[in-house]
């Protein structure tokens, strides 16, 4: 048999080779498609550990007394103040820390004077997932004497 | 009339009938692929709205005052928002935190809800707030 002349078989390596063709074009789209969903949830967990760190940044706030009551003062000393955080919430398993950076004046035009206080400058670190937000906050406490 | 070449049939009808079958239903599987991937994009793009809209909200909440009347205690509704096609409604509630009435804080779930045909969908962030 003269294999020049025979075309018989010839249909079915052609459908072969477009099916494989789609099939192709089929893995890459959905490929891409897998690629876009897990961006999008990955922004999702992103955004949430975002918000839950820069939210247990300001928790400190409100129950800042408290927390400067407990810690003893060192410059350059974190203290874990992760158990701070409301019992229960997401906030649970945030891992806080307060730093005092440094002692000096405040902050010229914020009111608070510099012959009668003096101000602590903090530094309040939180972590959530792979998100960390770092806060810095400043208290003015009276002179001995004032 | 004379042959030209011993064998110029081309192609049998038996094998037309059979490589129409497989690439058919080859065909189908693609479709459905296709399909999946078209489903999967909406779906994505339905989530970057929603991740929009509730980081737009978190902003939002965050700036506000602690006596807000938007950071009351209790459910809030933010109404709805349309994008290319699909209503999104936005609502949050307020709580007190696990630290107890002493402490002004307060703790905010922020969810989105939309209907992509007869499906729903929710996705809720959580944050805090502290004056």
């Amino acid at each position: 048999m003269d294999i020049r002349r025979d075309n018989s078989g010839m249909v079915m390596v052609m459908v072969l080779l477009f099916m494989l063709a789609a099939i192709l074009i089929g893995i890459f789209m959905m490929r891409s498609t897998i690629i876009e969903t897990k961006i999008v949830t990955n922004e999702k967990e992103h955004n949430q550990d975002f918000y839950l760190a820069e939210s247990a940044a300001e928790i400190i706030l409100p129950q800042f007394d408290d927390i400067v009551s407990a810690a003893a003062w060192v410059v350059d000393n974190r203290v874990n103040i992760s158990g701070k955080m409301p019992a229960g919430s997401a906030l649970a398993g945030a891992n806080v820390g307060i730093t005092l950076r440094r002692v000096g004046n405040p902050p010229v035009g914020s009111g608070a004077s510099a012959t009668k206080t003096t101000a602590y400058y903090y530094r309040v670190d939180a972590t959530v997932g792979d998100q960390k937000v770092e806060m810095g906050i400043w208290k003015a406490f009276p002179k001995p004497g004032s | 009339m004379r042959r030209l070449t011993p064998n110029d049939g081309g192609f049998t009808l038996l094998e037309l009938v059979v490589s129409i079958l497989i690439f058919s239903l080859g065909f189908l599987g693609v479709t459905k692929m296709q399909q999946y991937a078209i489903m999967g994009n909406s779906f994505s793009m339905q989530m970057s709205n929603t991740i929009n809209i509730i980081d737009n909200q978190e902003e939002y909440l965050r700036g506000l005052n602690i006596g807000d009347p938007d950071l009351t205690l209790g459910n809030h509704n933010g109404g709805s928002v349309t994008r290319q096609g699909i209503q999104y409604d936005l609502s949050w509630t307020v709580s007190t935190t696990g630290l107890g009435p002493a402490v002004n804080a307060r703790d905010i779930d922020i969810q989105v809800a939309w209907v992509e045909k007869t499906v729903n969908h929710r996705v809720a962030m959580k944050m805090f707030r502290s004056n």
